[in-house]
Formats: C-alpha cells, sequence, structure tokens
C-alpha cells in the first residue's frame, strides 16, 4: 500500500506539472462552455427532455475519448520508451499496486476537469440566479447523479487508457488506442440507446451475450435515470467490473513486462 | 525443460489468465444485471412506486403483462419522446415492485422478425405504438395508442393548421396519461403532472382480478335509441363503443320487449336517448336488474317534444327513478346568456360541479375545469330521504343564469320565469344513485346495482366525444364507473418539472465572459506551471 501512495503522489505531480494535460483540458474546457453556453440558449427550441445539468454530463462522457488519451497515454508508454519502467519494478510494489497508482491519478484528473466543466452551471447560477433555477441546477438529486455517473464512467474510461499505454512504446500509439476503443464503446451504447433488454429471463444466446456485456450496450439507458437523481446500482457494478477487468489485463500486461 | 518450452508454457498460462478475467467479468456482469436496485434521491421518492399503488398491487390474483410497442426515437415529437421517458422511469418502478404475482415488461418492436417464444404473437399484437396491459386469463386492454400523424398544410386555408407535435400533445391529452396542461412560453401547453402510476394501476388491478363472467355492455333498442354501431356524428355511440371496446368490454344490443331475463354476461345497460314509451314488462326487467343483479344502468334521456298527455312521464321510467330517489322531470334547461354556448357549433357548455362531495366521475374534470359539450338538457334532480335505501348526489349543473322551463313546448322564446313552475339554475343535469349500505340491507336490497342519468344524450354522441375533450374525460369516467372493479384509485400524480430559459442576448453574451473564465483559469496555471519548470 505504501508503494501504491508513492506511484499515486508520483503519477499525479507528473500530471500536474505536465504541460500536454494542461492544454488538453484548456481545449476540452473551451470546446465544452462554448457547446454548454449554446446549448442553454436554444434549450426552449431543442428536444431535450431530461434535466439541463445532464446535458453537460452527456457532454462531458462523449467528450472522454478526446480527454481521457491525454490523461493515460503517458502512464506506462512514456516510461516503457524512457527504460524507466524496469527501475519502477524494482520498487517495492506489485504489478497491480503499480496499475492501480497510475489510474488512480488519471482519474483524479479526469473527475478534477470534471469539476471544473461543472463549473458552468455553478458559474450561471453566480450571475443569474433566477435563471439557473428554472433550469433545475437547484435541484440536488441531479448533480448527485450526474456526479455519479461521471464518476463510474469516468474509472472505466481511464482503465481503458491505462491498459492501451500498457499494450505499447509510442505514445501517440497508446493514445490513439485509447481513443478507438473508447470511441467504439461509445458508439454499441449509443447504438443500442431505446433498445431494453429483458433481463429476467434471456432466453436465447444472443440475449445471454447481451445481459453479460452489462452496461457496455445499456449505459446511455440508465443514463436517463441518473438524470434525473436515480442510482441504478447494477450501472455502477457493471461499470466497477469494467474497471476491474481492464486494470487486471493491464496488471497481467506490466507482469508480463517484467519477465 | 528448455527454454524454449518455459516460454511457451508462460505464454499459455497467461492467455488462460485472460480467459479467465474475461470469463469471470462476464460472469459477474450476469449476476449484476439480476440486481435491480436502485436509489431514487428525489424528494418523497416520486419515482418509486406510492404506498397506496403498492398497497394495491397485493391484491394482484395473476401475472400481468405490460407490452409496450412504442419506439424510442429521437424522430418522434417531443411530447412522445417525453412520454416514454417519464413511461420508463414508471416502468422500472412496477417491474422491481414487490408484488404477489410479477409485472413483466415488453419493449417490442413489431417489425422485427419473432424469436421463438414470441409475446406479440401470445397476444396477437401486430401494431406499433401502443402501450397494452395483458394477461393470460383476462386478454389485453390497450392503454395508450399513438397514430403518428403528419401536420397539416400551413397554406391551406380550408383547414386549421396541426402540426405533427400538437396533433401528438393532443394523442397524449386524449390517453389521460398527463394533467394540469398549462401554457408555457411560445404558447405550448406543457403537463403539469404525470398521472402514469395511477392510469396503469387501474389496467393492472382490472387484468390482474379473476377472470369476469360479466363483460357485456347492451344498449337497448326498440325506442329509437342511439346505437353503438351507429357512426352518424350526432346519433351514434359508436366513439363511445370503442372506449369500452378498449377495455375488453363487448358491446352488444338488447330489445327488452323480446326477452324474459337480462342476459348473465350483462355488466351494463345503456340506454342513450329513448323516443319511445318504455313498457311495463321493460320497466320490472330494469328493475330487476338494477335491484337484484348488481347491475349498472346509465340513462341518457333528452328533452321530449312530442309527448301526449296521456304518455307517462319519463318515457315510463318515472316510478324506477323515484324508487332511486331521481326525478327527471321533462322540462328544458335555459341559458340566456351567450357566452356560455360554443361560438361554432352552438354546443351548451357545462361547467358547474358538485363541489361538496366530488364523486370518482367528475374529480378530474372539476381540478381539470373541463367543459361538457352537451345540447338541449332537461333536468335530473335527487330527491334525497333519510328512509330510502339509496342515495343519489347530483354531479354536473347548468350555469347559475339558467333554469329549466316546465312545459317548454308551449312557452315562447326568449320565455319568462315563471317562478312558480320553473326550477332555478344551476340545474342538475348529471346524477347518480347508489345503495346506502344500512338501510339497502334493511330493505332487502343487498345486490343491488347502481344507475346513472344524464340529462342529454348528445352528451356521449360520436360528434361530442371527437370534439369535446371534457365529453371524453367524463365518458372515460363512466367505463370505469361501469367496470365491474370500479375503485377509483386515489394513487397520487408525479408533479413534473419543467426547464424553461428566458435571457437577453446580452445577459448570454455575458454568460459567455462567464464560461471563458474556467478555460483560461486553466490554460494560465499551464502558463505558471511552464514558467515554474524552467525557472526551479
Amino acid at each position: 500500500m505504501n508503494g501504491y501512495w508513492h506511484i499515486l503522489k508520483h503519477e499525479l505531480f507528473g500530471l500536474f506539472i505536465s504541460p500536454s494535460t494542461y492544454v488538453a483540458s484548456f481545449y476540452f474546457l473551451s470546446l465544452l462552455g462554448i457547446g454548454f453556453r449554446f446549448f442553454i440558449e436554444g434549450f426552449t427550441n431543442t428536444a431535450w427532455i431530461l434535466p439541463p445539468l445532464s446535458s453537460l454530463v452527456v457532454g462531458l462522457t462523449f467528450g472522454a475519448p478526446a480527454l481521457v488519451p491525454f490523461l493515460t497515454m503517458r502512464s506506462f508508454a512514456e516510461e516503457r520508451r524512457l527504460g524507466t519502467l524496469e527501475t519502477l519494478m524494482s520498487a517495492p510494489v506489485g504489478s497491480f499496486g503499480l496499475v492501480l497508482g497510475k489510474w488512480t491519478a488519471a482519474l483524479f484528473f479526469f473527475l478534477i476537469i470534471c469539476a471544473l466543466a461543472l463549473c458552468f452551471p455553478l458559474l450561471l447560477w453566480y450571475g443569474f440566479p433566477e435563471q439557473a433555477v428554472s433550469l433545475g441546477f437547484n435541484v440536488l438529486e441531479h448533480w448527485i447523479g450526474g456526479c455519479a455517473f461521471l464518476a463510474i464512467f469516468g474509472a472505466s474510461f481511464t482503465a481503458v487508457g491505462i491498459f492501451a499505454s500498457c499494450l505499447t512504446k509510442n505514445q501517440m500509439v497508446a493514445g490513439m488506442l485509447t481513443f478507438t476503443l473508447l470511441t467504439l464503446y461509445l458508439a454499441v451504447m449509443a447504438f443500442t440507446f431505446g433498445e431494453h433488454q429483458n433481463i429476467s429471463s434471456p432466453s436465447d444466446l444472443n440475449q445471454f451475450l447481451q445481459v453479460g456485456l452489462g452496461s457496455l450496450n445499456q449505459g446511455l439507458n440508465k443514463a436517463q435515470h441518473f438524470a434525473v437523481g436515480i442510482i441504478d446500482l447494477s450501472t455502477l457494478l457493471h461499470q466497477a467490473v469494467l474497471t476491474f477487468l481492464f486494470l487486471g489485463l493491464s496488471a497481467l500486461q506490466v507482469e508480463r513486462l517484467k519477465h | 525443460m528448455d527454454f524454449k518450452h518455459a516460454k511457451r508454457n508462460r505464454r499459455l498460462d497467461l492467455w488462460i489468465v485472460v480467459a479467465l478475467l474475461f470469463s469471470l467479468s462476464f460472469g459477474i456482469n450476469f449476476l449484476v444485471s439480476g440486481i435491480d436496485t436502485q436509489i431514487d434521491l428525489s424528494p418523497n421518492k416520486k419515482y418509486s412506486l406510492s404506498r397506496e399503488s403498492l398497497a394495491l398491487l397485493n391484491k394482484m390474483d395473476q401475472p400481468v403483462d405490460l407490452i409496450i410497442t412504442l419506439p424510442e426515437k429521437a424522430s418522434m415529437p417531443k411530447i412522445i419522446q417525453r412520454f416514454t421517458h417519464d413511461l420508463d422511469l414508471l416502468l422500472d418502478a412496477f417491474e422491481r415492485a414487490d408484488t404477489p404475482f410479477p409485472i413483466r415488461v415488453h419493449r417490442m418492436d413489431v417489425h422485427t422478425p419473432p424469436s421463438r417464444e414470441n409475446i406479440l404473437d401470445r397476444y396477437k399484437i401486430t401494431q406499433p405504438n401502443l402501450v397494452l396491459a395483458a394477461s393470460p386469463q383476462n386478454g389485453t386492454r390497450i392503454i395508450f395508442r399513438y397514430k403518428e400523424e403528419k401536420g397539416s398544410n400551413p397554406y391551406d386555408s380550408s383547414q386549421a393548421f396541426r402540426s405533427t407535435e400538437s396533433l401528438a400533445r393532443q394523442a397524449i391529452w386524449e390517453a389521460g396519461f398527463y394533467s394540469d396542461w398549462q401554457e408555457v412560453k411560445n404558447g405550448v401547453m406543457e403537463p403539469g403532472k404525470f398521472r402514469g402510476e395511477e392510469t396503469l394501476m387501474r389496467y393492472i388491478l382490472d387484468l390482474a382480478s379473476p377472470a369476469m363472467e360479466r363483460r357485456v355492455v347492451y344498449f337497448t333498442r326498440g325506442h329509437g335509441e342511439s346505437s353503438p354501431q351507429d357512426l352518424d356524428p350526432r346519433e351514434g355511440n359508436s366513439v363511445f363503443r370503442g372506449l369500452m371496446e378498449d377495455r375488453n368490454i363487448k358491446v352488444a344490443t338488447l330489445d327488452l320487449g323480446t326477452i324474459e331475463r337480462m342476459p348473465n354476461d350483462a355488466l351494463a345497460l345503456v340506454i342513450s336517448g329513448p323516443k319511445a314509451i318504455f313498457q311495463d314488462k321493460e320497466v320490472k326487467l330494469l328493475r330487476n336488474f338494477l335491484n337484484q343483479n348488481r347491475g349498472r344502468v346509465l340513462l341518457a334521456l333528452d328533452p321530449v317534444e312530442e309527448m301526449a298527455l296521456s304518455d307517462r312521464p319519463a318515457l315510463g321510467l318515472r316510478p324506477l327513478l323515484k324508487e332511486w330517489g331521481i326525478r327527471c322531470h321533462d322540462m328544458l334547461v335555459f341559458d340566456p346568456k351567450r357566452e356560455n354556448f360554443d361560438l361554432f357549433s352552438g354546443a351548451y357548455f357545462l361547467r358547474t360541479y358538485q363541489r361538496e362531495a366530488s364523486h370518482p366521475v367528475i374529480k378530474n374534470l372539476m381540478n381539470e375545469g373541463f367543459s361538457i359539450l352537451a345540447d338541449r338538457c332537461r333536468p335530473v334532480e335527487i330527491e334525497n330521504s333519510t328512509q330510502s335505501p339509496f342515495m343519489g348526489q347530483e354531479l354536473i349543473f347548468s350555469s347559475r343564469d339558467s333554469w329549466a322551463l316546465s312545459s317548454w313546448t308551449e312557452r315562447s322564446f326568449p320565455p319568462e320565469k315563471n317562478t312558480l313552475l320553473d326550477l332555478a339554475g344551476p340545474v342538475p343535469v348529471l346524477s347518480v344513485s347508489q345503495p346506502n349500505p344500512k338501510q339497502a340491507s334493511q330493505a332487502g336490497l343487498t345486490a343491488a346495482g347502481k344507475l346513472m342519468v344524464l340529462g342529454s344524450s348528445k352528451i356521449l354522441s360520436n360528434e361530442k366525444l371527437r370534439s369535446g375533450a371534457g365529453n371524453q374525460a367524463l365518458a372515460r369516467n363512466i367505463v370505469y364507473w361501469m367496470g365491474e372493479n370500479n375503485e377509483m384509485l386515489d394513487v397520487p400524480p408525479r408533479i413534473l418539472q419543467s426547464y424553461s430559459v428566458s435571457m437577453s442576448k446580452n445577459e448570454f453574451e455575458l454568460l459567455f465572459y462567464y464560461f471563458a473564465s474556467v478555460p483560461l483559469m486553466v490554460l494560465f496555471s499551464g502558463i505558471f506551471v511552464s514558467w515554474l519548470r524552467k525557472e526551479l
């Protein structure tokens, strides 16, 4: 555990002094802010039926493939390129501890950016309190549901990024791989949006496989629940399983690199 | 073992561990899918079923299937998307409810080829855009049907312009899933309350009860009554029949003069706008049905224009009505105020309700402030006496300015008020009578049913049901009232939150600068960190 904390501190320090993370965060938040501002302006004419705050949550989720690679691509690929991974592995920390430390740091930074993005509705509230109330920004459960959704999906997204970084020495390749995997993940969620499964009694192999995939193809349907303040336990657990899977695969890859 | 074998074994071990990791994740995912726990963070747990519903669901005697063939498409009108969203949240709550028999939700696409055991085949469902409730024993009930209609041409002056969104809003409104409609920005009507829980509960309870033997509503014939098969806008009752058939109630006609006893499957009897006298034998049949067979009778009587002195009052039904505490004089409701009439159709508005003792038949009409479109009306008064085994209630009245004219065929128009013979307004036009439990048991009327009398049969005509929102709601309530399991549910509606924004152009510009502060702060932090790295 001691090793885990050292890795975490080291990684966080690395992220906070890296100009690339600041540049990525700047562009990401700028685009999100502009998008949110125009969304609010045209809100009355849109077909958006969920609370307006959820648009920011959806924006952050679908924008994640552009952000997460910048946070995770360095973690193992850079170490391998510089040849410092061997030194790191000689430290008294296991492969899983190493992976966990780097993942926690990436997740922490992702959550900081989410928190900064959530400042947009807070700024609207500060400047125009009446409008914020009429847009439902004063409803606490919308905030809790949105934050829970971002936290759990952020965890699985960063785990995918860490796994991609383990596979190659090249940062760019790791970044592209993360982008591709996350885009694919979101595409599956978007294509299956609106299709509900009969999870109680899957009658054929196709349904059985779909149920086994969990929120990989039902996540966006459940986003509607989180948006109104309903925390769906099975979605949380599905994402936890997915995070565990990619962190486990990353640990296996790191273990393989030892030999 | 040489190095080649050791390397191969290590690789094999790795792939086995990877396969195990995948299968473990898949297995846990599968198990986790069965967890249907949700934490409802909203105040008063508004997305969970109410205590009233949970208590009522405990009465279920068999499982119920809720089938939705309405797709969730972004191309659907906004109100339909909102409806599917609200319905989804509600159906999840029903699925998770702890009930003696399961409530299974099936979201189906009628256009995809059916799998081996398909619920659509089992219940013979072929249409899209439906919300249905079904049970193997009691069949299906259509809860909501959405007809995808394109809006009319705005350049066509021959018809009023209706957008697709407006037509969809009307369909949703008619289904009764939402209430408290209010005009918001741009003159668009938005609902304030979602009554989905109450609506679904009604159907679930109806289906989950033991199969009913009495499921036929008979319309009488032989006295010039309106027919349930008649499509005529003014005279027909085919729309009213459709409302009953949607609830799986069969509709048939019956000539009381040719039968000796009421059919065993008779749930209710509708006498809609008779013009000829009922014979003693027919009245006796009616009396037996009402007093001894828990029968429900809906009697819709119009003012009679041509009547001989020898004719019996209220078409021979006066003695029966009197027994049930109802007085239905051959009078005509007259209203001098023009604003109480529809400018185009000339229909008379009934919008005064009995507020003191709200009855389930008018409760939602009263709360929503609906008007009922009527034609010529006659009064339907209640004569309550403490000794009577029946207790009546007057529900809907004409306006305060109106009065009922006696001997109206002989009066000149505009008539002068005869304070001695005329009946002062507001005049009751819809009344109900049902047994008073204590007195009825003493009188041996333990199996007595219910009687509803309408002072205008045109309220339920095709024309009025198509054009009058209040008439539709009233007709739907009357169908519930007729049903065997007719308890009116007291399930609280879910208050909807609507979101809007109203800001000027300058305010939006200011908001842009507010938002720009966040990424700029990140940028300056990055510049500062870069500078710090160089300096240190």
